[in-house]
């Protein structure tokens, strides 16, 4: 019996300090909307830029603008925020009532859900959009006049999506706005739909999360029927009254948490469903940073923490969380090792820092996740829109192979210097914000006990080296040693003949200055104390986890706060049941991670140098050798071939649908359409060419007719009276 | 009496009769309908004419009523009026359009 | 009986028709004559295993006879490719339908069909189609045109003909047991001596001619039906009771009397109608009497024309 298992009945029955239920709902907060009409405003100001050609740059100074104002009211939303949690009623949509019973009615209505872990997740989302908008109005200077405003136009849908996700106060709202993401990022992958890449990595993307949309809509429907209603306040109040629907308990709320957690591997890219991210590369860099890094992926982590108090309910749920996240950090971790593509590097990096991210679901700190999400959010943006600048001015180029030296080019240094500070944080180097972000999850999996959660941890920290040897293999690679570089095959007219890289103007740059500020300032809510209660650990992240279903996740939280001392502030309620608190080379596992993760780190971190810095052309021939021995040769090759998972999809699953597909064209095209459609509609013509003739009039077609009728008539009386049909009367 | 043996009219008599009379009527109409020379059809008339008066004859044979035999001459009266309407006005279109052809006449198609 | 097998039989009829009116070469039109003979004849043998059992056979072989030879006639007559032929088959037709009459005991009728029929009306036909089937020129002397060439259609001709020899099967093969039985001997005895009774005059001349026979005043009593004879009663020359038998007034009587005393004003109505008959001819033929010389110019110099046109008006 784990400890989780007895920690969950202290849930359901005790009455929860913190009554989440009691949110205060506040009509006068509704100019909190704004979150929500300035980006629609921003759409459909854009589509009219784009009915009406617009040709300067004025899409992106209405998204710019309308995102900051979303992100200046998050933060006044922020300010004005009351602990526990506040429901504003935007407009009425879905209230129905159809008795008097708890299961005869149904309210979803679009209001928003105010607590410490929405105004988390929206404060970074707006944020991060407005610089990364910022970005693209000069990243995407080459499209002016031509998809510019289309593009602003998808950026502004996704932004309303994924604060309708984030904000909204029922799950009908939040699928709403996870369908509306999903839309949004099909919008932006195809961005360039002259490509067929992009286009296929588009439907590739769409259809690969359908998989997981179903998991939602499933969930939302089995949680309706067991709880009677999709509202978090409302869902709050039964689990802490414990009182479900009798005649579901015993399966509908196992099944609840693996529905939702497989809309969560869809949106957030876990296996077995992450094969839709790194193709989705194929959308404009910016759309990467903001969408396929920062923000939407995260959506998943965001249900989960939303819903975290299902998965308290059902233990081996988190374990199966646990478990994908740690073997999805490690396959991408693999996976990117062997890339040369930058950006797709960075994808991979995505992948494997989410199933870190999941990893901290399942091990029980919620708070961990959520603090990797943010600090995630500012370095992987950082990274991508330092990966983006230099395809920008090198005409594509996205090669590590084919440029080099970066930061002793001019004009190129703020890339190459953020691209390091980024690179660091990824890297989980000592004191950056990706350090203790990933520590908060690596020690947790040696707190927690679980099925195998302590080869989990060591699993983790060796992904957290290969973390540190790929991110430092592309920056040592392209942005240290000679310089040098090969220009893609993107080169812009303007060029004329010679190639000449055109470095980031001040869009860019600052945007780049302001994010590697923020994933170095990152660092600093670690530090800081708690406010809501001061017996957690985390400082401002953990405070923003606290007031919400997730808290549950948050080490130091306890429901019973007398049973543990608040000295021992690691000794959590989640951890009730331990007998001692298990160590680490003799240590707190919290403190020892501080050590190991750092030395893995730096290890990583010099191996890259070695190989890509120092000596290069070791590593030519370390790769030489490893392909050429045939005992080991496959690990690289699979690595580089991805492991080959989309090969055995397209074998396992699209092959076979291919066939049906094929079995389903021909039953359809010979016997639905040819015999059954076709051939009814052929009668009708046989028979009017059969008896055209008689139309022609002819006397004998006339006579034809009439004799024909008569015959017909006297025939049918004969009949009947022979063979007694209709009582043989006529 | 009968100038034959045979006193009763049998049943199967009268289907006999009544069957070859039908065969004449239906020849009569495939013919009028499927021959294209205008005195044939007429012809074909006559002989559906035939096949009427075999009928008219059987049941009044099988009644041993003559009222059927006396329709038999009010037949000929009409076939005999029919024969020479009916051939005038084949004379007629003939002259008009210098064929028996039925073809020619589709002036009833709207 | 098994009620389907008169209608497989009437389709082999209608198939034989078919093979019949569509073939181009005689051989296979003959292999169709016999085809559809054959289906007619198997209708007749299900006939005569009615429940009346069998016939006699003489009269049942004449009457087949006559009417195979009636049916034989009248498919040559729609399937001869020559007019002249078809009128010549149905003389043939209209004969072999007076044996048929003739076996039905319509003596009158039968021979007053020959009169008419093969006598007038055909000879009418033949005047007319020799007036009708002149050749426009001496290059086509003796051929003969399309329109009889080639039927019109005979698939929807030989569907609408098989249904209605259906109605005509269910009729004969169901119809006839529901009616009422036919005339015995004995009712045809009361019916001549009804007859006779209403031709007093014929009885008397009938009386006179045996001597000394002296008619009951009262014809109705005395005119009786004694057994299976016709009997009239009266007294001989010495003035005793005596009967005479009388032989049945016959066919041509009885249709006589019945047109006469029971169908008046039919009759005068038939006579009305050949009147207006002739009348119509006579204004139809004068038209064209008037107009004949002028058109036949123009047809013969025009070569057809107005044939022509109104043929490429129809493609």
């Amino acid at each position: 019996m784990t400890p989780i298992l007895t920690f969950i009945p202290k849930l359901s029955m005790s009455a929860p300090a913190v009554p989440v239920s009691d949110a205060i709902i506040s009509p006068n907060l509704s100019w909190a909307g704004l979150i929500l009409l300035l980006p629609l405003v921003s759409l459909v100001l854009c589509g009219l830029c784009a009915a009406m050609r617009v040709k300067s740059k004025l899409p992106a100074v209405i998204t710019a603008a309308s995102l900051a104002g979303a992100f200046v009211t998050s933060v006044f939303l922020y300010l004005n925020y009351e602990p526990p949690g506040e429901v504003i009623p935007l407009l009425d949509w879905m209230n129905l009532t159809w008795g008097e019973g708890r299961f005869e009615s149904f309210t979803a209505n679009f209001s928003l859900y105010i607590d410490s872990l929405s105004l988390l997740w929206i404060m970074f989302v707006t944020g991060l959009g407005t610089l990364i908008t910022i970005y693209a109005s000069e990243y995407m200077e080459p499209d002016l006049g031509k998809g510019y405003s289309r593009f602003f136009a998808g950026v502004s849908v996704f932004l309303f999506a994924m604060a309708a996700l984030v904000l909204s106060d029922n799950l009908l709202m939040l699928y709403l706005g996870w369908e509306g993401v999903g839309f949004a990022s099909y919008w932006l992958i195809g961005y360039y739909f002259e490509r067929p890449a992009a286009v296929a990595a588009a439907k590739k993307a769409f259809i690969v999360n359908r998989i997981g949309d179903l998991g939602l809509a499933l969930a939302i429907y089995l949680i309706w029927t067991t709880f009677g209603t999709v509202q978090y306040d409302e869902l709050s109040t039964i689990f802490a009254a414990g009182s479900m629907n009798p005649e579901f308990e015993g399966w509908t709320t196992s099944a609840i948490p693996f529905l939702l957690m497989l809309a969560a591997f869809g949106k957030s890219a876990q296996l077995p469903l992450y094969v839709w991210l790194p193709d989705a590369m194929e959308g404009p860099t910016p759309v990467s940073a903001l969408i396929h890094a920062a923000t939407m992926v995260t959506a998943g982590i965001y249900l989960i923490a939303r819903t975290y108090q299902f998965f308290l309910l059902e233990p081996v749920s988190l374990h199966v969380i646990a478990w994908v996240g740690g073997l999805t950090a490690l396959l991408a971790a693999t996976i990117g090792m062997a890339q040369h593509d930058i950006k797709r590097i960075m994808a991979y990096s995505t992948v494997s820092q989410l199933g870190y991210m999941f990893l901290g679901l399942g091990v029980l700190t919620t708070y961990g996740a959520a603090y990797h999400v943010f600090t995630h959010a500012f370095f992987k943006a950082l990274l991508f829109l330092t990966c983006g600048a230099i395809m920008h001015g090198f005409a594509g180029q996205l090669d590590l192979r084919k440029i080099s030296g970066l930061r002793h080019m001019k004009g190129w240094r703020i890339t190459a210097w953020t691209m390091l500070i980024g690179c660091l944080a990824l890297a989980g180097f000592p004191l950056t914000s990706g350090f203790f972000s990933k520590d908060a999850i690596l020690a947790e999996a040696f707190v927690t006990q679980g099925p195998g959660f302590e080869i989990l941890g060591w699993m983790a920290i060796f992904t957290a080296g290969l973390t540190a040897y790929y991110t430092f293999r592309v920056w040592f690679r392209v942005c240290a040693g000679p310089a040098s570089f090969e220009p893609g095959d993107e080169q812009h007219d303007d060029h004329g003949g010679a190639f000449h890289p055109h470095a980031p103007r001040f869009a860019i740059n600052m945007v780049l200055v302001l994010l590697a500020v923020g994933s170095l300032v990152a660092a600093v809510p670690y530090f800081m104390s708690n406010q809501a209660d001061d017996r957690l650990v985390g400082g401002w992240v953990a405070d923003m986890v606290h007031d919400s279903p997730a808290r549950g996740g948050i080490p130091g939280f306890s429901e019973t706060h007398a049973v543990h001392a608040i000295a021992d502030s690691h000794e959590a309620a989640a951890h009730a049941g331990e007998a001692a608190h298990p160590t680490l080379f003799g240590m707190d596992p919290h403190a020892a991670m501080y050590w190991i993760s750092g030395t893995v780190g730096i290890v990583g971190l010099l191996l890259a140098a070695w190989l890509h810095l120092w000596r290069r052309s070791a590593a030519d021939a370390i790769k030489a050798w490893l392909y050429s021995q045939f005992w080991i040769a496959w690990l690289p090759r699979a690595m580089e071939r991805k492991w080959y998972v989309d090969e055995f999809y397209h074998a396992v699953i699209r092959a076979p649908l291919w066939i049906l597909g094929h079995i389903f064209y021909v039953f359809d095209r010979f016997i639905i359409d040819g015999v059954c459609v076709d051939g009814i509609a052929r009668i009708p013509r046989g028979v009017a060419r059969w008896l055209q003739p008689l139309q022609a009039g002819a006397v004998q077609s006339l006579a034809v007719v009439m004799a024909g009728g008569a015959a017909i008539i006297l025939l049918l009386m004969a009949l009947f009276m022979q063979f007694g049909w209709f009582g043989g009367q006529v | 009496m009968s100038l034959l043996a045979s006193e009763a009219f049998s049943q199967a008599s009268l289907a006999h009769a009544i069957l070859l009379s039908g065969a004449l009527l239906s020849i009569g109409i495939a013919g009028f309908l499927s021959r294209r020379n205008l005195i044939v059809m007429f012809l074909c008339t006559e002989l559906m004419f035939q096949a009427v008066i075999v009928a008219m004859v059987a049941f009044g044979r099988w009644y041993w009523d003559f009222s059927g035999q006396v329709f038999v001459i009010f037949i000929l009266t009409v076939a005999a009026a029919e024969a020479a309407l009916a051939l005038a006005l084949v004379v007629l279109l003939y002259r008009r359009r210098s064929t028996l052809d039925a073809e020619v006449w589709t002036e009833l198609r709207e | 009986m098994d009620p389907i097998l008169p209608y497989i039989a009437t389709a082999v009829g209608a198939i034989g028709l078919l093979i019949v009116l569509s073939a181009r070469t005689a051989p296979v039109r003959g292999v169709g004559g016999l085809i559809g003979l054959a289906g007619l004849a198997w209708l007749f043998v299900l006939a005569g295993s009615l429940p009346d059992g069998i016939q006699d056979a003489v009269e049942e072989g004449f009457f087949l006879v006559f009417a195979l030879m009636a049916v034989a006639s009248a498919v040559q007559m729609i399937s001869q490719r020559r007019p002249v032929y078809a009128a010549l088959f149905f003389v043939l037709v209209v004969l072999s339908v007076c044996g048929v009459l003739v076996m039905l005991e319509a003596f009158f009728m039968a021979f007053a069909l020959v009169i008419v029929y093969a006598g007038a009306i055909l000879i009418t036909y033949m005047f007319v189609l020799m007036l009708a089937q002149q050749a426009t020129d001496t290059e086509h002397i003796g051929e003969i045109p399309q329109y009889d060439r080639e039927s019109r259609d005979p698939r929807a001709a030989v569907l609408v003909a098989a249904m209605f020899m259906a109605t005509v099967v269910a009729a004969a093969f169901t119809g006839l047991g529901d009616l009422t039985p036919a005339g015995d001997a004995q009712a045809r005895l009361q019916a001549d001596a009804a007859l006779l009774r209403s031709l007093p005059k014929q009885v008397e001349r009938l009386a006179a001619k045996s001597n000394g026979f002296t008619l009951n005043t009262d014809l109705a009593s005395s005119l009786r039906v004694e057994g299976d004879e016709l009997v009239l009663a009266g007294t001989n020359a010495d003035g005793g009771a005596a009967t005479i038998l009388l032989s049945s007034p016959g066919n041509t009587s009885h249709v006589g009397w019945s047109l006469v005393a029971s169908f008046p004003a039919s009759l005068e109505l038939a006579g009305v109608i050949l009147l207006m008959a002739m009348f119509g001819a006579v204004v139809l033929a004068r038209r064209q009497v008037e107009h004949a010389e002028q058109e036949l110019a123009e047809a013969i110099g025009a070569g057809r024309g107005g044939y022509g046109e109104s043929q490429e008006v129809d493609e």
